[in-house]
């Protein structure tokens, strides 16, 4: 017979036993619910930003996430934002992100236009990294139900557990899926870190309206339905891009100027913004180096547009440590998987950074005229350009030149310099050409840092942090300059 | 509903609440509702008609056993005085007049469209009058004529969706309804033999007509060249299953082993039982039959063995089987681009497929009975570490084995025709050959049945059947020499290395007849074993084997599957019940046992988009 | 008959069944406890017992006997 006692004893260890199991489920599906593609730490910091610090929010897909850095816009105007987008987000998806975003009741929308002229459901990966970061709410069933439409019964079942998707990436889990992500920059992605040619520019706001597929067209319109009753104003934003979906764009941009909403087109201001070659990736989408651009140009037309305020100065807002703890963190990333030279240069070029510079073999065939003005603006005068197979190494700190050694051409000689930071750190730099010693050593504080590949060795050193960030190799024998570190 | 999937996961979560929640009297009530809309949730739902056909039927012919056959009707009431009466005999006229009214809401298109009263009125009144007119021992008669009536029209309205299957439900209930309250108080009206002709010829004939009509047509043309298209007829879900089940109890009946159950539902309810709908165990009436109408409080104990033993199938189902049925299907698939030992890899794997598939279903099914109470006959009991094909086919399908046997071998051996065979052998042939011969032709009977029930086709007439019973036979003819052979090379036959031989020498017999189960035709399979005399064991080591269609984390993943398996085997062989093993060890090591389990299902197991976990092999049975 | 005689006559008929001239049985036995009795045995068991007795047996019977007591008892209600 079973007593009262052994009744509560089992109800107890019932509920237990279900709760243990639910908790471990949970963190199952949390960790198989990573992916490179998905952001999943940036819709929880979304999910985690205080409502009144949050006065813009940028929705889109990779568009937004590689184009838009909160980091930089924070730092140059003070504008507190929050990024919500996800890798090829579907289409379908942006009503629903609207309805996120409003959840923080931000006073501007910034959307970018692009991703409403992508694919709708079809790509299930994608339809997933969207559901698994959205938080439970009628709003996440009613993106599900959307997105789901055309796929089957079981495939439905998506929607109520992140698990049923996952259960198949369980053996592709790494490193990653365990431990914080070192570059999601409050949700700026750091894909783009190569990139030539330039955008197209004011002639893509001339070009003949053509009215998108249906279902885009569907999309657009449930997303305006939504948009009226927001208190805050919205932006529908096209990033520099390559114009081949101008025409879509003309037709959207008129639809949604009707509705009362406002449009910018940055492509007419590619010039105010400075794009240029190393600052475009391809299609809508900038290199680190170009999206820092857009981010101080659009930010500061907003500042000015919207009468967003600027945070900086703010006192109690709290998130300004944050913001500029991640800035810190983006710059040392930026720096240390530079991987164009130019921009490399041009991005250490700042009184923080000493750059030390020792070449090995060959460093002059694949330089060229910008990489030689970069060079310059760093304080190098005399530069390897020009003079094959030369031995060099150079030193300089915040744009002055701390010393300078070069040989003639197909010297045997090499060259060695030592000195000392401006923060009292002893270096030594030793470079051969191909005919002299044929090595390049750059030493920092007695230790040993150069990656001694062929081409310029560049050796960073923080002068605030005091430590070495970054050794990078550029084989700038060959034209395309690949980097080794 | 395949037990795996998610629909059944939600069915099986409704109705275990309301079926503890009902008072104990009604508990068969819950069960009976919930195979009715088991069977009703199935692709093609018409065909509850042909088991509701069969049941009736067996029901009826297993009542004709009960007592003498009476020619005259049974003293029935007399007038409508006799206390509460009047009630009673409104009875049928208004179960009537419901099923008209139902009956024209169906055939009007849409519910409350009766255009004009009058028919409605007409047709009401025209029931009503009927009443009146026929004398009142008819009265339930003309009741299930009318729910016969009912019924062919929601076949013919029918329309799929959820309001054709409730209709269909109603109308098999209102059947089972009118035949129950039919044949209250009457006795036997048909003579035994004739009950028994009656009801195996429907079953048999069910069976034959909607399972093997392919079969039966095929050899028609071949023999006489003729060309008549097989029917495509639907056959129901479960029907060799529950047809088995309802000759067990009609024979039971007929020979005096097994009471007749009087009332119709209770018969449909032991006979299609839902758990036992996907595939069996075949039930007996005397072990389960009252158990189901018993009814039971809420036990603590059974519902959580229950669901561990779900679990386990599950397990076994989704991680293991799927797994191994993605390498099968390559290796078969293709056997040019797979020789020699991949073939043979491809057998032994196919039988681990085989044996989770049907095992872990098994252990779903007869996990989710016991949380509502009930124990079902158990259909494996670690098969793989017999010593003998006859043992294994103990350990393997046990209910089937023991219908065949029972129903089957038994009634064969025992005929005069036997008797009088077994006295010609014996007095031509000497007693050794009388005792051995008879039964190896009764036998032979049972294992082409065995591999007919399998399958329409020959390939499992050879595979299933014969191969099994050449097996079989010849281990027992050459049983003596044998002995001779062990006893002159000294071989200790009591100890572990021989009872491993013996199982490996059964598990490769099982496994080459298993071919023929699984390869296409007999063709097919004698070509697979040529194919399979190539020489390439270095398959085994250069990592081909993870280029079969599992990469070599799913690989690893299948086979620790198996090994796991093999462990509770071992556990089960020596200990008996591994969940009673595992309820003494404490807390923490049981709960990371169940909920280790329970994760490896939920992120191992094939399911979702782009498996086809719900392609049981036996469920077009 | 009365039953020791039924029983001398089983013995016999299980003696020749599974040619073994030193088997004994006794009211307890089981088809566990004498190794070739398995279910073809048994029919074979039955079949040899119904000729020796004059007896048949019905279905009921078949699938009901437990032990040799039980075939016994039966055999002296039948013959």
């Amino acid at each position: 017979m079973v007593n009262a006692k052994t009744k509560w004893i089992y109800a107890v260890r019932c509920m237990s036993f279900a709760l243990v199991t639910a908790l471990l489920l949970l963190y199952a599906s949390s960790v198989l619910s990573n992916g490179t593609d998905n952001h999943k730490f940036l819709f929880q910091d979304f999910y985690k930003a205080s409502k009144n610090e949050v006065d813009v929010v940028y929705i889109g897909a990779s568009g937004a996430s590689w184009n838009w850095n909160p980091t930089v816009a924070f730092r140059e105007t003070g504008l507190a934002s929050q990024l919500l987008a996800s890798e090829r987000c579907p289409a379908d998806a942006m009503p629903y992100l609207l309805a996120e975003a409003a959840k923080k009741d931000p006073a501007l929308y910034v959307v970018d236009v692009h991703r409403f002229l992508g694919a709708t459901s079809g790509d299930l990966a994608a339809v997933q990294s969207v559901l698994v970061n959205l938080r439970w709410s009628r709003n996440r069933l009613d993106a599900a139900d959307d997105m789901l439409e055309n796929y089957s019964e079981e495939e439905k079942i998506m929607k109520y557990s992140p698990l049923y998707f996952f259960h198949s990436r369980w053996n592709q889990l790494g490193a990653r899926d365990f431990e914080t992500v070192p570059y999601d920059f409050m949700g700026f992605s750091m894909r783009a870190l190569s990139g030539s040619g330039i955008p197209a520019g004011a002639e893509s706001a001339a070009a003949e309206p053509a009215a998108p597929k249906e279902e885009q067209l569907e999309n657009l319109n449930l997303f305006l339905e939504k948009c009226r009753g927001l208190r805050g104003k919205i932006l529908f934003v096209e990033a520099p891009n390559d114009g081949s979906l101008a025409q879509y764009e003309r037709y959207i941009q008129n639809l949604v100027t009707q509705m009362g909403c406002d449009y910018l087109n940055a492509s007419e201001y590619i010039d105010e913004i400075g794009m240029e070659d190393g600052d475009y990736q391809g299609g809508h989408h900038l290199t680190v180096y170009g999206a820092e651009k857009y981010t101080v140009w659009l930010s500061q037309y907003l500042e000015r547009a919207y009468g967003i305020p600027d945070r900086r100065e703010e006192s109690g807002f709290r998130e300004k440590a944050r913001y500029e703890q991640q800035y810190e963190a983006y710059q040392a990333y930026k720096i240390s998987h530079g991987v164009m030279l130019h921009k490399y240069l041009e991005s250490v070029a700042s009184p923080r950074y000493c750059v030390l510079i020792a070449v090995k073999d060959e460093a002059s065939s694949g330089l060229d005229e910008r990489d030689i003005e970069k060079l310059r603006n760093l304080g190098f005068i005399q530069t390897p350009a020009g003079v094959y197979r030369a031995s060099y190494a150079a030193a300089e700190s915040g744009g002055e030149l701390i010393d300078e050694k070069i040989t003639a051409e197909e010297s045997g000689e090499s060259v060695a310099i030592s000195g000392i930071l401006p923060d009292g750190t002893p270096f030594s730099l030793e470079s051969g050409g191909y005919k002299a010693s044929n090595h390049a050593s750059v030493c920092v504080d007695g230790k040993e840092y150069s990656v001694n590949g062929r081409g310029l060795n560049i050796v960073v050193y923080d002068n605030l942090d005091h430590k070495v960030i970054d050794s990078a190799a550029f084989d700038t024998f060959l034209s395309n300059k690949p980097v080794t570190r | 509903m395949s037990v795996t999937s998610f629909a059944f996961f939600v069915f099986f979560a409704v109705s275990l609440p309301v079926y503890y929640l009902a008072p104990r009297r009604f508990q068969w009530y819950a069960l009976l509702l919930f195979s009715l809309v088991f069977f009703l949730s199935s692709p093609e739902p018409r065909t509850i008609v042909y088991a509701a056909v069969s049941i009736l039927a067996t029901w009826y012919c297993a009542r004709q056993f009960d007592g003498e056959a009476v020619k005259s009707a049974a003293p029935e009431r007399r007038g409508v005085k006799a206390g509460g009466g009047f009630a009673r005999a409104l009875l049928p006229g208004a179960f009537s007049l419901a099923l008209q009214a139902l009956l024209l809401w169906i055939l009007n298109a849409a519910p409350g469209d009766l255009s004009g009263m009058r028919p409605v009125v007409i047709s009401l009144a025209a029931v009503l009058a009927l009443y009146f007119l026929i004398p009142s021992r008819w009265h339930w008669r003309l009741a299930f004529l009318h729910s016969v009536v009912f019924l062919v029209f929601c076949l013919l309205r029918w329309a799929p969706g959820l309001k054709g299957r409730v209709f269909l439900g109603a109308g098999v209930a209102a059947l089972f309804f009118a035949a129950a309250r039919c044949s209250r108080g009457r006795g036997p009206r048909l003579n035994k033999k004739a009950a028994l002709a009656l009801g195996l010829t429907i079953n048999l004939g069910m069976l034959a007509a909607l399972k093997y009509n392919g079969f039966l047509v095929g050899n028609l043309n071949r023999i006489l060249r003729l060309s008549i298209p097989a029917p495509q007829w639907a056959a129901p879900m479960g029907i060799s299953f529950y047809t088995f089940s309802a000759l067990a109890y009609l024979l039971g009946c007929y020979w005096g082993d097994t009471e007749a159950q009087k009332n119709p539902g209770k018969t449909a309810l032991f006979i299609g039982f839902f758990p036992i709908l996907t595939s069996g165990p075949i039930l007996r009436y005397g072990e389960t039959g009252p158990a189901l109408f018993g009814g039971r409080r809420f036990d603590y104990k059974a519902v959580t063995f229950g669901l561990q033993r779900m679990l386990w199938g599950l397990f076994l189902k989704l991680v293991v089987s799927a797994r191994l049925a993605v390498v099968v299907n390559t290796i078969y698939g293709d056997t040019e681009t797979y020789p020699g030992f991949y073939i043979w890899l491809a057998a032994a794997l196919f039988m681990f497929q085989l044996y989770t598939d049907f095992s872990g279903c098994m252990e779903i099914i007869l996990g989710a009975s016991e949380c509502y109470g009930l124990r079902l006959p158990e259909n494996f009991r670690t098969p793989f570490f017999s010593r003998s094909v006859q043992e294994f086919w103990q350990r393997w399908h046990i209910t089937l084995g023991g219908w065949m046997r029972d129903f089957v071998l038994y009634p064969v051996l025992r005929t005069g025709l036997w008797k009088r065979m077994t006295k010609w052998i014996r007095a031509h042939w000497g007693k050794r050959a009388a005792k051995q011969i008879p039964n190896y032709l009764g036998m032979l009977c049972v294992w082409l049945l065995m591999g007919l029930w399998h399958g329409g086709a020959w390939k499992y007439i050879v595979g299933q059947g014969l191969w099994f019973w050449a097996c079989i036979v010849l281990s027992r003819a050459l049983e003596p020499l044998f002995k001779k052979m062990t006893a002159l090379l000294r071989v200790n036959t009591d100890c572990f290395s021989w009872h491993l031989f013996q199982s490996l020498r059964v598990f490769a017999l099982v496994a080459l007849g298993n071919m023929f189960f699984r390869l296409d035709s007999i063709c097919m399979v004698f070509r697979t074993w040529r194919a399979g005399f190539s020489y390439n064991p270095w398959i085994f080591f250069d990592d081909s084997l993870y280029l079969l269609g599992l990469d070599r984390k799913n690989f690893t993943v299948s086979m620790l599957g198996l090994a796991v398996l093999l462990l509770i085997s071992a556990l089960q062989e020596k200990h008996g019940s591994v969940r009673e093993l595992i309820s003494r060890q404490n807390l923490p090591f049981r709960w990371t046992v169940y909920i280790g389990l329970l994760l490896a299902v939920v992120v191992l197991g094939q399911y979702g988009p782009g498996y086809d976990a719900a392609a049981f092999i036996y469920e077009r049975f | 008959m009365n039953r020791t005689e039924i029983f001398e006559k089983l013995t016999e008929v299980f003696r020749d069944v599974f040619d073994d001239e030193t088997l004994t049985i006794s009211d307890a036995t089981t088809a566990g406890d004498i190794e070739d009795w398995d279910s073809l045995s048994h029919i074979t068991l039955l079949s040899a017992a119904e000729d020796e007795f004059g007896v048949k047996f019905d279905m009921k019977a078949v699938h009901g006997l437990k032990n040799v007591g039980e075939m016994v008892n039966l055999i002296g209600r039948l013959v």
